[in-house]
């Protein structure tokens, strides 16, 4: 054809083109997610979809507790309530004896598996051995290497006697926080060796919650559909739809958009665009996590307790509180945060005092010198400071913190890393002076501190990154663990926190409220113990 | 010809040879290391550490662990994913449909339109419309591709409502050709947008270079046809150095478009890679490295065929 010919069905084709875009609109029906479907975003994608394997993801979490409920359920205001068992043990029920050593955990009756089968107690005592089996790589074993004794009473009923007492039992091992039971009939057929690999972990052939697996569509989606055998009260959704958005900017649109329906750990920054959105609902929620600045014990600078206070003394922690979080976090003096039961108001943080930072920085030994640093003995007073790279608010944090501690005569160098070299490498190797990142927990606030604080939790026997350890704290932890008397408990997690706030193995900053969004979603609300997806029985999708 | 493209076949192997031995070490060497997502959580004994180690291979020094690799993969088993022990083949096989079809469209569209937009600004040298596109070009360069990605998402998807935000398809949705082509339109474009600026750059030097040459105006003096002059005689000899920037572009948008696959959600290679590379998941960063450097390979190999069938004087002993 000629050349004129060419040009212009080049033209003709690039307009059609822009014309078909700009004439085509969305079909309500199939375009968005249908009034049967939901659309949660996943900001990483899991690698796996086992309840019980690690390493410890949110956003697998999210979609496993769709498929996988535990013995018990976490309301939003802490109390376990039962879900596969039928009843919470105490010591007044009998289900606790009274030296705290024996468990007896009654089960729900007529439950069935997806496939039909019954859930018996065989599927309870599987998930416990496959935890505590070496050849699995578990994503905790936290509470169950606690255990001395496991055996199956009847069907529906699980003995477990513990080695000394241990109260956060119920709501470290058995509760919906972090992991689900698995089909004994399912993995009585995988040599424990293979059980990390099994195709069960990508392919779920049964389910035990209100919802199944469907399809997991690697890189885009993963679903799952309404589970007929569910015992529970029948979810109203027919079918929810995970969707892989690594891009947060993406997904915001997608919200706006409304082809995304929940948007989970929204940052600070993105609020005001979402709530300028009339059909965006942003839910701002107390949650079980707490933003700090781990020192390390083994820096001899960071040994002498005045300069660790001095460092808390020159951070004014409320004005971040007020300016990056716009107020939607609270001040932390220790590990136990107000929302917790465990939270004593009389331990408070400390205030922004530069002058105090100053005169605790004299006292011990670090004179003013050239340029404004503190020197002492030839040596500059030069500190590190590390967290995840890529995100936002830390990125606006530090720099806050820097500025701050600079003005007392302590020099800040930044030096950030992707998450998993932090975690993997520079926190586990206590390869770092302060290194900032956020503390979690569960309902019970003994695992918290057992994680920050215990001795025994040094690396690598556990997640005590700054190696800190005061003897007292042990010997506190086992006392709490050896009482389920809630006040008795409460007098010496108030005294642990003493120590914490004293001593400053850590700087407290803050707990920032946990941020959802959600667009047409109805029935959903927000859970500070336990993903959003906690409640998927009673989410709708509202017209647009 | 035959005998040459034979030759230099075989020469690329001991070339791919030497490629996945630099792959294979330099990626385990990466800081950070598969066992690193472990190391986060709370209750993992030095026992299951080491056990771990054990299971992935990891306890055996590197060069008998490459040993053991290439004699696997030669009989085209990758090994398995480090995350969830998927065979690698799999592992990357899922997302190549989602790769070649956003590749496909992008490279299509964006040769398509260079050439048009590039023989037009070259014939039309120092016009409006030269101009014109020639600031078009530069902007298009310069532009990142993460911020025009989200700039038309954010017009089209969220203010207009006119094209989807992201994804292949709608989710829960079964699937239609028409779904998939309506998502695949937002990418395409973003990321021919790039490749097209260099591309039609390329193609209006190589033409104007080529048009001022004797033999062109000869052609015109004979009488022939403009359409003529243009396509056979003129075309053919700008496509010498144009071919190189095409096929390093191919090679480049076959390895995955990282960016563009993260702000528009795409599934493909490019997010697979860089994924299996936070996560140090060896076997999978092994196994892409290796694809792409076979296809870079054959593709120039296709380049330097392509340059003898364009112009004869290129002979190939």
């Amino acid at each position: 054809m000629n050349w004129r010919a060419y040009r212009s069905a080049t033209l003709i084709a690039v307009l059609a083109l822009a014309g078909a875009a700009s004439g085509v609109r969305p079909a309500p029906a199939a375009a968005q997610a249908t009034s049967e479907t939901a659309v949660v975003a996943l900001y990483e994608e899991p690698t796996s979809l086992n309840p019980i394997l690690g390493p410890q993801m949110d956003f697998a979490t999210m979609v496993e507790i769709t498929m996988f409920p535990n013995l018990f359920a976490v309301q939003p205001d802490g109390r376990l309530t039962p879900d596969l068992a039928s009843v919470v043990p105490t010591v007044q029920n009998g289900g606790i004896s009274k030296d705290g050593l024996t468990y007896t955990f009654h089960l729900r009756a007529h439950v069935e598996w997806s496939d039909g089968q019954p859930f018996t107690a065989q599927d309870v005592l599987k998930t416990y051995q496959l935890l505590m089996d070496p050849h699995v790589n578990a994503l905790t074993t936290a509470g169950f290497n606690q255990v001395a004794k496991a055996e199956v009473i009847n069907p529906l009923t699980i003995r477990f006697t513990l080695k000394q007492p241990y109260s956060p039992f119920l709501s470290t091992c058995w509760s919906a926080t972090q992991l689900g039971i698995i089909p004994a009939h399912v993995f009585d057929k995988i040599p424990a060796a293979e059980v990390n690999k099994a195709a069960f972990n990508y392919d779920p052939s049964v389910a035990l919650g209100p919802y199944m697996f469907e399809s997991w569509k690697h890189g885009a989606a993963i679903t799952v559909v309404a589970n007929p055998h569910y015992y529970g009260k029948k979810p109203k959704l027919k079918k929810i739809v995970f969707q892989v958005m690594p891009d947060q900017n993406t997904i915001l649109s997608s919200i706006q958009a409304g082809s995304v329906n929940l948007y989970t750990f929204v940052p600070i920054q993105q609020v005001s665009t979402l709530q300028s959105n009339p059909a965006v609902k942003v839910h701002f929620y107390e949650q079980s996590a707490w933003e700090w600045g781990q020192l390390n014990f083994k820096d001899p600078i960071l040994q002498d307790r005045r300069v660790r206070q001095a460092l808390e003394y020159g951070i004014d922690r409320q004005a971040i509180v007020e300016h990056v979080w716009q107020g939607k976090a609270s001040l932390t003096s220790n590990t136990q945060i107000p929302m917790y039961w465990s939270y004593d108001p009389s331990v408070k943080p400390y205030p922004y005092d530069p002058e105090k930072a100053k005169q605790l920085l004299d006292a011990a030994g670090w004179k003013t010198g050239p340029g404004g640093v503190r020197v002492k003995d030839g040596k500059q007073l030069v500190l590190t400071y590390s967290t995840t790279a890529g995100n936002p608010w830390r990125e606006e944090t530090e720099q806050i913190i820097q500025q701050e501690l600079g003005a007392v005569g302590v020099k800040i160098d930044i030096h950030n890393y992707p998450a998993n070299i932090f975690f993997g490498n520079i926190l586990f190797h206590g390869q770092f002076q302060i290194a900032e990142y956020e503390g979690t927990g569960g309902p019970d606030p003994d695992l918290r501190i057992y994680r920050a604080d215990s001795c025994n939790a040094i690396p690598p026997k556990g997640s005590n990154y700054g190696s800190w350890c005061d003897k007292r704290i042990d010997p506190l932890l086992e006392a709490e663990e050896a009482t389920t008397n809630r006040a008795d408990r409460k007098a010496i997690f108030s005294k642990i926190s003493k120590i914490e706030n004293e001593e400053m193995p850590s700087l407290y900053y803050y707990s920032p409220k946990g941020i959802v969004a959600t667009s047409h979603l109805d029935g959903f609300v927000p859970n500070g113990y336990v993903q959003p997806t906690w409640d998927v029985v009673d989410w709708t999708i509202s017209a647009k | 010809m035959a005998v040459y493209i034979v030759r230099r076949l075989l020469l690329s192997i001991p070339l791919l040879l030497g490629i996945t031995i630099v792959i294979f070490f330099l990626a385990h060497h990466l800081p950070g290391g598969p066992l690193a997502m472990y190391l986060n959580t709370a209750s993992v004994t030095p026992e299951q550490l080491q056990h771990l180690t054990v299971q992935l291979g990891l306890d055996k020094p590197v060069p008998v662990q490459y040993v053991e690799w290439l004699e696997k993969a030669v009989r085209g088993d990758f090994g398995h994913s480090f995350g969830d022990g998927r065979p690698v083949v799999a592992v990357i096989g899922d997302r190549i449909p989602a790769t070649l079809e956003l590749m496909g469209a992008a490279f299509t569209l964006s040769v398509v339109l260079a050439f048009t937009i590039g023989i037009l600004s070259a014939l039309r040298r120092d016009s409006f419309f030269d101009y014109l596109v020639t600031v078009v070009s530069y902007a298009g360069m310069s532009m990142p591709i993460f911020w025009l990605g989200i700039l038309v998402i954010m017009l089209f998807g969220a203010q207009l409502h006119w094209l989807p935000t992201a994804g292949m398809q709608t989710p829960g949705a079964p699937f239609s050709l028409a779904d998939n082509l309506r998502h695949l339109i937002l990418p395409t474009c973003v990321l021919a947008a790039f490749t097209l600026a260099q591309e039609s750059r390329y193609v209006r030097a190589s033409v104007l270079d080529v048009i001022g040459q004797d033999y062109i105006r000869t052609a015109r003096a004979k009488g022939l046809p403009e359409n003529v002059v243009i396509l056979k005689h003129a075309l053919r000899n700008a496509l010498i150095p144009v071919v190189t920037v095409l096929t390093l572009d191919a090679a480049y948008l076959l390895s995955g478009a990282l960016v563009t696959e993260t702000v528009f959600a795409w599934p493909g290679m490019g997010r697979l890679f860089y994924d299996s590379l936070r996560e140090g998941n060896y076997p999978v960063v092994v196994g892409i490295a290796v694809l792409v450097s076979v296809l870079v390979v054959l593709l120039n190999i296709l380049a330097d065929v392509l340059y003898a069938v364009l112009d004869p004087r290129i002979k190939y002993g």
